[in-house]
């Protein structure tokens, strides 16, 4: 009976564990139904092969090399607007890289500071690196285009101990024992969003003077480095850092290159032009020694604040003296890239022009005093930069926008230039490249011209007023006919709102000499508006316009 | 006078009768509680929304949507975090390799998860579909720190399916001690998602 009882016992007890398992196995982990295309490398290439010390380093320095987004603030999201290289040179996280990627305020561009820098990772080197961190400048060179910055916080920006990073990172060189003819390992990233690491192959082919630098001001190299590689890693076959890729500057215009758009910027649903782009640089024409930036790496990582001794290559060190004239644009066709020259007069661009060259006459200039240049196409800024002038009292100059990879963009292009203490707008001309985008110039007379932002205020407190409404009326619509209307959106010509900082900017631009009807609405403040506002072409194109209102 | 009961044969062939019946009754109730599990977790209700067609568990709660997300459905049975599916349209440019639309993802993703830690990446193909894969782990954990409790580890995935002029990214994300047992039916979610 005892041994009965038993076998029944135990035979539930298979049955139940038998069921068991099989409800186990149905709900539990099963093969996922996916597959590797291909086998996934090593983290860190395996059993290198002895005596080849540059593949362990090679390996070394792709850990090392680090892809830097430069982040600005929408709607209180950080979305990244260019990107560029860097290279981990202590394993609390200092990285050295250019000034125009980390800092672009240290040249002369303050309104493309970024408000954080994001650094990606390597993880695998057939993948786009992780975006882990946050830093902050330590150490900035304009004038140098070099600068060191530190990891402080997580992505979600939460604060590390830079002691427990324990990053791989590469050694400082000497760039001074560099021989013409050595060879160099260049590391970077070239584009931006998902690019993955490339490595450039180049050897040492000279060296350039530059005054107050010395004869090792820049390191030629025979390599072809996309701009994108912008602060990367230069190393020589020991795996020492030896220098920075850095776009040379060439005096004026810009390389636009690729202009690539990868983020919906106007919330439209819609990824296309009416979108900013993202300008990866152009082609890379030099390092900078190492050791140029050796004490912008001493003062960064002491925590000592670092001042260049050298000024800034766009610092103005004239005000002008207020008789500054520019002439009528004429635009030429062009060769070459930052050395860029001027070839045959046009009156519009065919398709896949690499080079376009703004020629111009002018006169009551100043050597030192600030100017300053934009692009748009389409309506989209392609390229800005301010400068310090240094082509004498009167005469004719040019400056030129290239893209040496790809070809300028199609679209109507328009151009401004502007100079003297308050960089007034001297002159302005619209050519097409390719077919366009309409059948004339972008900006005819009576189209949109005039872009107005500014930031909307508390009248008693100065603070700044986020989510005020903005309405801009058709022209010949007033407020009362609005109102009347009640408040039609058929009415609206364009419409903004402030962001946190109570700033905004109108979406849509105004035309010259045409009456514009400004609503100005906050909750809990009394309505603003204007009625018949006229801008004309003694108004700068990019209006400035602050609002205080009462409660 | 004494008597003594001997062994019934009877008796023995009565018992191995109630024994088969104890065991065939046990396995039909776990076979009918199999089926009924089943049947409840494989209750789906369709979804559609920019051309994208797929199976959401039924009961499951929907919830509000943030950024390009079009599907936002948590599970409310389960415990700790609550095990979520969602579905993010992206819009991409034509010629925009799966690699932008991984650094924009893991960028916004380090942004918005506490510790957030890639685990692994790579190229799959699911059900037959090129797609792009992100493994990775991240805390969940109340903001209000007056409350005692130990905050979740989550892990999530990523399938990044690039579409035309948009990148579809389906997600899932479950307690790190459901991960595995709730893949399955996440599956079978990847195998309803169409577009």
């Amino acid at each position: 009976m005892k041994i009965q009882s038993m076998y029944r016992i135990w035979s539930i007890l298979a049955v139940l564990t038998l069921a068991m398992l099989a409800c186990i196995f149905e709900t539990g982990i099963q093969p996922v139904p996916t597959q590797v295309p291909q086998a996934q490398p090593p983290l860190i290439p395996q059993n290198p092969e002895p005596n080849s010390p540059i593949s362990i380093n090679r390996a070394d320095m792709i850990m090392a090399t680090v892809q830097i987004y430069a982040l600005f603030d929408q709607n209180g999201q950080l979305k990244p607007k260019y990107s560029g290289s860097g290279t981990i040179i202590s394993s609390t996280g200092l990285i050295l890289t250019n000034a125009h990627v980390a800092s672009p305020a240290s040249q002369g561009e303050p309104d493309m500071e970024p408000d954080a820098l994001a650094i990606g990772l390597m993880d695998q080197e057939d993948k786009p690196p992780v975006f882990l961190y946050l830093a902050k400048v330590r150490a900035v060179d304009g004038y140098l285009d070099l600068a060191v910055i530190q990891i402080t916080s997580t992505m979600d920006g939460a604060d590390v101990n830079p002691n427990r990073l324990n990053l791989p990172f590469v050694r400082l060189g000497n760039s001074d024992n560099l021989h013409v003819g050595d060879h160099i390992n260049i590391f970077g990233f070239p584009g931006i969003g998902g690019e993955t690491i490339t490595f450039t192959d180049g050897s040492v082919s000279g060296f350039t003077s530059e005054e107050g630098l010395g004869d090792r001001a820049w390191i030629k190299t025979d390599a072809t480095i996309a701009g994108g590689n912008s602060g990367g890693l230069a190393a020589d076959d020991a795996g020492f850092i030896i220098g920075v890729p850095t776009t040379a500057s060439a005096g004026t215009g810009g390389n636009i290159t690729d202009c690539r758009v990868v983020q919906d910027t106007n919330g439209d649903g819609q990824l296309d032009s009416n979108d900013s782009c993202i300008p990866i640089g152009g082609f890379i024409n030099g390092l900078r020694p190492l050791n140029l930036a050796l004490p912008l790496i001493k003062a960064a990582g002491s925590g000592e604040q670092y001042a260049s001794p050298f000024g800034g290559p766009t610092q103005p060190t004239s005000t002008g003296n207020g008789s500054e004239s520019f002439s009528a644009i004429n635009w030429y066709n062009a060769e070459g890239g930052s050395d860029c020259q001027v070839t045959d007069q046009v009156n519009a661009f065919i398709p896949g022009t690499t080079a376009m060259a703004a020629a111009f006459s002018f006169s009551g200039m100043t050597d030192g005093e600030p100017w300053a240049e934009e692009w748009t196409v389409d309506g989209d800024i392609l390229y800005s930069s301010q400068y310090s002038w240094n082509s004498g009292e009167h005469g004719n100059t040019f400056t030129c926008l290239f893209n040496t990879q790809s070809g300028m963009p199609e679209g109507n292009y328009h151009l401004e230039l502007y100079a003297g203490q308050n960089l007034d707008r001297l002159t302005q001309s619209d050519v097409v490249v390719g077919g366009g985008t309409n059948s004339g110039p972008s900006q005819p007379p009576n189209q949109g011209v005039v872009t107005v932002f500014g930031q909307v205020l508390d009248a008693d407190s100065n603070n700044p007023l986020p989510g005020a409404e903005i309405y801009v009326l058709k022209p010949g619509i007033t407020y009362d006919q609005w109102k009347a209307n009640n408040f039609a959106d058929p009415d609206i010509y364009s419409f903004a709102k402030t962001d946190n900082q109570g700033n905004y900017s109108l979406p849509d631009r105004l035309a010259l000499d045409v009456g514009y009807t400004f609503v100005i609405f906050v909750d809990g403040y009394k309505i603003q508006f204007g009625d018949n506002l006229v801008w004309t072409s003694q108004d700068p194109l990019n209006y400035r316009w602050d609002f205080a209102l009462s409660k | 006078m004494t008597t003594t009961s001997l062994p019934s044969k009877n008796k023995s062939a009565s018992l191995q009768i109630t024994e088969w019946v104890v065991i065939i009754v046990t396995v039909a109730a776990l076979l009918a509680g199999w089926l009924l599990k089943n049947s409840v977790e494989n209750r789906s209700v369709p979804f559609e929304a920019s051309g994208i067609f797929a199976q959401t568990p039924r009961g499951w709660l929907m919830t509000s949507l943030q950024g390009n997300e079009i599907l936002h459905v948590t599970d409310p049975l389960s415990s700790g975090f609550g095990t979520t599916y969602s579905i993010e349209n992206i819009p991409v440019a034509p010629d925009a390799s799966v690699g932008q639309t991984v650094s924009l993802l893991t960028l916004q993703r380090g942004q918005a998860l506490t510790a957030y830690r890639v685990l692994e990446q790579k190229p799959v193909t699911v059900f037959g579909r090129a797609a792009y894969e992100i493994s990775y782990v991240y805390v969940e954990s109340n903001p209000n720190l007056t409350h005692n409790e130990i905050p979740n580890i989550v892990r999530g995935l990523d399938y990044i399916y690039l579409n035309g002029d948009h990148a579809v990214v389906a997600t899932y994300w479950a307690d790190e001690k459901a991960f595995e047992s709730d893949l399955g039916r996440f599956q079978r979610f990847l195998d309803s998602l169409k577009f």
